[in-house]
């Protein structure tokens, strides 16, 4: 695929901001090495950080959440970075307070093991 | 009745006589060929297994040790060339070195022969007992009256001489250069050459003498001439001056191989190539030193090429190999480099890989500085980049980036490409990534042109294998603003497609883009309705 291709099929319509984040959101993240989950939790915070829609910020913490509590699947070592990253984007005090809470006490030793 | 009895008998009588004879014969011959070592080489092959073998050879080891000390000196001579043997297997045969002392100091030839044979099989510079054969190097090198006695000498010297040994005997060995015999002569140039190699400051004692060797007619004698003469150019370059001054001789004698005269040592058609080639590296180093020696040097190899270039044979070729090494190491002129460009471009068409390695080797030596000369054989060296041998195919793809330009950058990547899509071993992986990066960042006249390219790259790597890359294209997309939504909006797509999703490569690309980018995807510009299926 060429640029000159990419940059002739360029129009001036919106991004669709919900369709891009549920693709992303739709991969396979178990499948994929630790420095791969990393590069898409970056790409996931930076979409928070850049996005003006408070509904797709909404849904990144959201999505970081389910990866917290273990309904979407990955290592441990990309949960904490999930963890991480979610800190973070909520940097109110309480909210850190909450998610550290949020964090299964088990799994500490088992997750700084790695 | 009686006349078929006595018929019977006559048959009878005739057919023992045959046999007879016919034993005898066998008797004959099997003590005219067989030696003892013979006999004990078959009796060897005969034991079944390991054990047996090292059985055997503990047997006779012990008898010869027993009995070599009452032997006749045939028989020493013969035990001694067994021990050798058994040395050659692997065997333990330490008091041997003793026996061959000993041999060392017969008057008898055979035995002498065997015991120098054995002096070089058995000792290295390390052994003690090298001390004891000096001195009897030295009677044997003093010994005039006999050639052969001369020449055994001197070739164990040649072979074993340590430093001490050096120190003692090289000016009785230079005196031997004198000598009337070119059988011994040889003998001593090889020595000398030993000589030099354990103390370079015995050069200075032969700068005078060695001028005059080069007038040698002699075949077997010039080789080691000429090898002599390379080793005392390299210890001292300052007797080139001398050497310049006396290179007719072997001007002439080129001009004879070179002539329809059949030489006896002609090989598949070219007469001596073994001294031919000799000569051609003895007159480049000439040349390297002695600038004044190149056009001399330049008519040289022009006569060998011109004989030659149309014979088909491999000894042919070989000696053009060897004209196409000595031009590229000589500061000649251009036209006589091209000879050579086309010389090694002719062997990139044979099926042998040897030639082809070569050719290849010696071409990328010369891709740096003759690369218009060499783009002429792309062609081929394309086809060498696709040959399943990994050591030909890296040439030529080292080859390609030398020579690569903004035209034909795009096929070596494409070529590249296929061949990281294939390979598996990780460090073949990095080398070829290595070339791949150096092409595509010399030759990409934009931007854009090079992250496709680079996209072209990562995305046939296996995983864990190009992660080093993705920096250079981060860094190249983050200093370039004009091609960062172009980017962001090529991640968007690739990432729709279903064989990037299965490249780790590629997906972490997209999804650098996508979030570095994000910014200029959702304000400034969007896609096309239909080139974003991202479901």
């Amino acid at each position: 695929m060429l640029g000159k291709d990419v940059a002739n099929s360029i129009e001036v319509v919106p991004v669709n901001e919900e369709r891009l984040f549920s693709a992303l959101t739709r991969f396979d993240l178990s499948k994929f090495n630790n420095l791969t989950v990393y590069y898409f939790l970056n790409c996931l915070s930076k979409i928070h950080l850049k996005t003006e829609r408070n509904e797709i910020k909404l849904k990144v913490i959201d999505f970081l959440r389910r990866v917290q509590s273990g309904k979407v699947k990955m290592t441990n070592i990309a949960r904490v970075k999930a963890v991480e990253i979610r800190l973070m984007l909520e940097l109110d005090e309480e909210k850190r307070k909450e998610v550290f809470d949020e964090v299964p006490q088990s799994s500490l030793p088992e997750i700084f093991a790695q | 009745m009686r006349i078929v009895s006595k018929r019977a008998n006559t048959a009878h009588v005739t057919h023992w006589h045959i046999n007879m004879q016919l034993k005898a014969m066998k008797d004959i011959h099997s003590k005219i060929e067989k030696t003892g070592l013979t006999k004990l080489i078959e009796k060897f092959r005969e034991c079944k297994t390991a054990a047996e073998e090292r059985e055997f050879i503990n047997r006779e080891r012990a008898h010869i040790r027993n009995e070599i000390n009452y032997s006749t000196t045939k028989e020493k001579a013969e035990a001694i060339i067994k021990l050798i043997w058994m040395n050659m297997l692997g065997y333990e045969t330490e008091f041997s070195q003793i026996e061959c002392m000993n041999a060392l100091f017969s008057d008898n030839f055979e035995l002498k022969s065997m015991g120098y044979l054995g002096l070089t099989l058995f000792l290295s510079e390390e052994s003690e007992v090298l001390m004891m054969a000096t001195n009897r190097i030295r009677i044997d090198l003093k010994d005039s009256a006999n050639d052969f006695s001369q020449a055994l000498a001197l070739r164990t010297f040649s072979e074993i001489a340590d430093s001490a040994m050096v120190h003692e005997l090289a000016k009785f060995v230079k005196d031997l250069l004198q000598t009337g015999s070119k059988y011994v002569k040889k003998k001593v140039i090889m020595s000398l050459i030993r000589v030099l190699n354990k103390d370079p400051s015995f050069a200075d004692e032969l700068l005078d003498l060695y001028p005059p060797l080069l007038s040698e007619k002699n075949q077997g004698l010039l080789l080691c001439v000429l090898q002599l003469g390379q080793k005392l150019l390299k210890l001292r370059p300052g007797l080139s001056k001398s050497v310049a001054s006396r290179l007719e001789p072997l001007y002439a004698t080129m001009k004879m191989l070179c002539s329809r005269y059949e030489s006896n040592y002609s090989v598949n058609g070219v007469n001596d190539p073994f001294l031919q080639c000799a000569i051609i590296e003895f007159l480049k180093d000439v040349a390297l030193l002695e600038e004044s020696t190149i056009p001399d040097f330049s008519t040289q190899v022009l006569l060998v090429y011109n004989t030659v270039q149309n014979s088909g044979t491999n000894t042919a070729r070989c000696l053009l190999y060897q004209v196409a090494r000595s031009i590229m190491q000589v500061t000649s002129t251009a036209a006589l480099k091209k000879i050579a460009i086309a010389i090694l471009g002719s062997f990139l068409d044979l099926k042998n890989k040897n030639f082809l390695f070569v050719s290849l080797n010696m071409l990328l030596f010369a891709s740096t500085r003759y690369r218009e000369e060499i783009s002429k054989h792309d062609k081929i060296i394309l086809k060498c980049a696709r040959e399943k041998d990994f050591s030909i195919k890296k040439l030529a793809i080292q080859i390609l980036r030398n020579i690569s330009n903004a035209e034909n950058s795009a096929e070596i990547l494409s070529i590249l490409a296929g061949q990281l899509s294939q390979e598996t071993s990780k460090l073949r992986v990095t080398e070829l990534l290595g070339i791949a990066v150096s092409v595509l960042e010399k030759h990409s006249n934009s931007v854009i042109v090079a992250v496709d390219r680079y996209f072209l790259i990562l995305g046939v790597l296996r995983i864990g294998t190009g992660d080093h890359l993705l920096e250079n294209l981060f860094d190249l997309v983050q200093n370039s603003k004009g091609v960062q939504m172009v980017f962001a909006v090529k991640c968007l797509l690739l990432m729709s497609v279903a064989t990037a999703r299965e490249k780790e490569t590629l997906l972490k690309i997209c999804f650098w883009g996508i979030g570095e980018f994000y910014g200029l995807l959702i304000r400034v510009v969007g896609v096309r309705k239909g080139c974003c299926e991202l479901d």
